[in-house]
């Protein structure tokens, strides 16, 4: 998993059950603007993600549709996961434990 | 020149200036916009009509909350040109994919359409369109060359287990020549092949 799609999971767990439209969740993840679709959709058939169309009137509102993308339970789960695996990949190994040899042990 | 002349010259040039200023900034915007809406339009029609239908919508909409922002919008529309690239690439990805790995490619690519169906659309194009045809197959090379250096664990694996089929046929051939048995032996090895080596699906 890319670290782009980890910055994207790692900000839509912020809170579950928010919804985002794509250039949000870019800005966001801190993402180049028009990049998120690809990753989007290898999420969504996956079945991380869900999306659906924003319900509103576009001539009321003075702008068009948004189409909202929203973690599934199993997605939240598995983004969780990535998550960690990738924090714990990120640790430091431990040093091995120095210890002083006793003088005059040596041969 | 007397000075009071001199200051309504100087304010009067100020004015004039600001507001050729003014103009020029405003016609640049409305190029830029112009370009940026016509570039995001042209990729949009590069794609295939099931990739519009699925983006094109969206893109607008967010092309127009950035619209203000005229140098976000040209970076906006340059990465969308990338952006439909990779998803072409990678529909044409999943579906060499799906024919190659059956169920288990459906499930892990989400199509509903299955080999068959691709195979009978692979079938036809070759008879109507063969130009098409054999660019698709070039296609469909360069992608499972591609999946082979994206997933090599999963295809090392794939490439075991055949081998040990086809070893263990071998194999049962020497002792029998009854040709259930030979089919038979190997399957069971290579159904329990699968099942011990399976790695689950870890996401993308």
């Amino acid at each position: 998993m890319t670290s782009e799609t980890l910055r994207v999971l790692n900000t839509m767990l912020g809170d579950p059950t928010d919804e985002w439209y794509g250039l949000e969740l870019s800005k966001q993840a801190r993402l180049q603007p028009g990049t998120i679709y690809p990753m989007l959709d290898r999420l969504l058939r996956a079945g991380w993600l869900e999306r659906h169309w924003e319900e509103i009137d576009p001539s009321l509102e003075g702008r068009p549709r948004r189409r909202l993308y929203r973690l599934t339970g199993h997605g939240a789960r598995c983004a969780r996961l990535a998550i960690d695996e990738q924090m714990a990949s990120l640790q430091p190994e431990r040093a091995p434990r120095w210890t002083p040899t006793p003088r005059g042990s040596a041969a | 020149m007397s000075a009071p002349g001199l200051v309504l010259l100087v304010f009067v040039g100020g004015i004039a200036v600001a507001v050729a200023r003014a103009l020029v900034v405003d016609e640049a915007k409305g190029q830029l916009r112009r370009r940026t809406a016509a570039s995001v339009e042209r990729t949009i029609d590069s794609m295939s009509l099931e990739l519009q239908e699925e983006w094109a919508e969206e893109w607008r909409a967010d092309l127009a909350k950035i619209e203000s922002m005229p140098f976000t919008a040209l970076r906006f529309a340059a990465n969308l040109r990338r952006t439909a690239r990779e998803l072409t690439r990678e529909r044409e990805l999943a579906t060499v994919a799906e024919t190659a790995l059956g169920a288990r490619g459906r499930r892990a690519f989400g199509e509903s359409s299955g080999p068959r169906r691709a195979i009978a659309r692979l079938t036809a194009e070759a008879a109507s369109h063969p130009a098409t045809f054999v660019a698709r197959i070039i296609l469909a090379v360069r992608a499972m060359r591609r999946l082979a250096l994206q997933y090599p664990r999963t295809v090392l694996y794939a490439a075991a287990v055949l081998s040990l089929g086809t070893a263990a046929q071998a194999l049962v051939k020497i002792f029998t020549s009854d040709t259930r048995v030979a089919i038979v032996i190997p399957g069971v090895l290579i159904l329990l092949a699968a099942l011990v080596g399976r790695r689950g699906y870890r996401g993308p």
